[in-house]
């Protein structure tokens, strides 16, 4: 009994002492500890050779966004000039069915094609069946291809024809305020001059850079 | 002044002004509804489109963008490309070459 226990203490202590060597021998501390690490990897050749700036994959090792890759330039100028080029060959030859424009008119936006009417709720000052020529054009569209403004697309680009159809007059409002015991009545009526223009074409000229 | 129900009652404490303000912000509040479903669609948030679209001097507003999420959706997909290519440019013009001011410690941890 007394053997068993010497012995097992012996080996208590000398396994002790031992993993206490082979921790303090495993974890050197100090600077040296990169250098330590750097050279066992040029030693040991059967371990496969880590790139330059390799870091192994942790929570902190890359930032949290996802990583986007822009294309290169020359190549995307490229890209760009020849989408420019198809889409000025295909207004040059025609091939676009119905086009629609957002047309900027009388401080709204108007997204409009052709053969539609527009209500405006304003009187123009324009006789009835004048035709009407509308400049602020943001945007020009057909099935294939959409051209934007910046914000506003040039005036050899586009042309958006409207006529005056008819010069009318909004139903009667009733604009009324009232508070009880306080001798408080207004009773006003509203009617609000409106122009209705329907728009004939919209054209489109090969101009495009 | 009798009112038959709480919501005429109501309707009469608030002034007229107030609730035609709420029919135009009625409108504003659907249109904005549809633009950040149709952004979805094309996997960007409604802020990042309309700010985007703007740093990109497209100066459409909610009204014809909606109308063209419902019935142009090719032309809203190009311009959700759009607003996705800018935001992307601005997120590499702020990060800049990549590297820390010196002295500054951040999140990533460079080895050495």
């Amino acid at each position: 009994m007394a053997a068993a226990t010497g012995a097992s203490a012996l080996t208590g202590t000398f396994g002790r002492l031992v993993s206490a060597c082979r921790r303090s021998i495993l974890a050197p501390s100090g600077p040296g500890a990169a250098f330590f690490w750097s050279a066992s990897r040029r030693l040991s050749s059967q371990s496969t050779p880590y790139p330059q700036g390799y870091v192994p994959k942790t929570s902190l090792s890359s930032p949290p966004w996802p990583e986007v890759v822009l294309p290169d330039p020359a190549e995307e100028t490229r890209h760009h000039t020849e989408v420019v080029r198809k889409v000025n060959e295909m207004i040059a030859t025609g091939q676009y069915g119905r086009l629609f424009a957002v047309v900027h008119f009388a401080s709204h936006q108007w997204k409009v094609t052709a053969e539609d009417l527009i209500l405006i709720e304003n009187e123009l000052d324009i006789k009835c069946g004048e035709r009407i020529r509308m400049e602020k054009v943001l945007l020009v569209g057909a099935d294939n291809f959409t051209l934007l403004g910046k914000p506003l697309l040039g005036k050899d680009l586009v042309r958006v024809e409207a006529t005056v159809i008819e010069k009318t007059e909004s139903r009667p409002k009733i604009y009324m305020k009232f508070r009880r015991r306080k001798n408080l009545k207004k009773h006003r009526i509203i009617v609000n001059p409106q122009t209705v223009l329907r728009i004939n074409t919209i054209e489109v000229a090969p101009h495009l850079l | 002044m009798v009112f038959l129900t709480t919501r005429l009652w109501l309707r009469n404490r608030l002034t007229d002004r107030y609730w035609r303000v709420q029919e135009v912000l009625k409108h504003a509040r659907l249109w904005i509804n549809r633009i950040t479903a149709a952004s979805q669609e094309h996997g960007l948030q409604y802020p990042s489109l309309i700010a985007n679209l703007i740093k990109c001097q497209v100066e459409l507003n909610r009204k014809v963008l909606a109308d063209l999420a419902i019935y142009e959706p090719k032309t809203f997909k190009s311009l959700a490309a759009l607003a996705k290519r800018r935001r992307q440019e601005g997120f590499a013009a702020a990060l800049g070459d990549g590297k820390e001011p010196e002295g500054i410690f951040s999140r990533v941890v460079q080895y050495h």
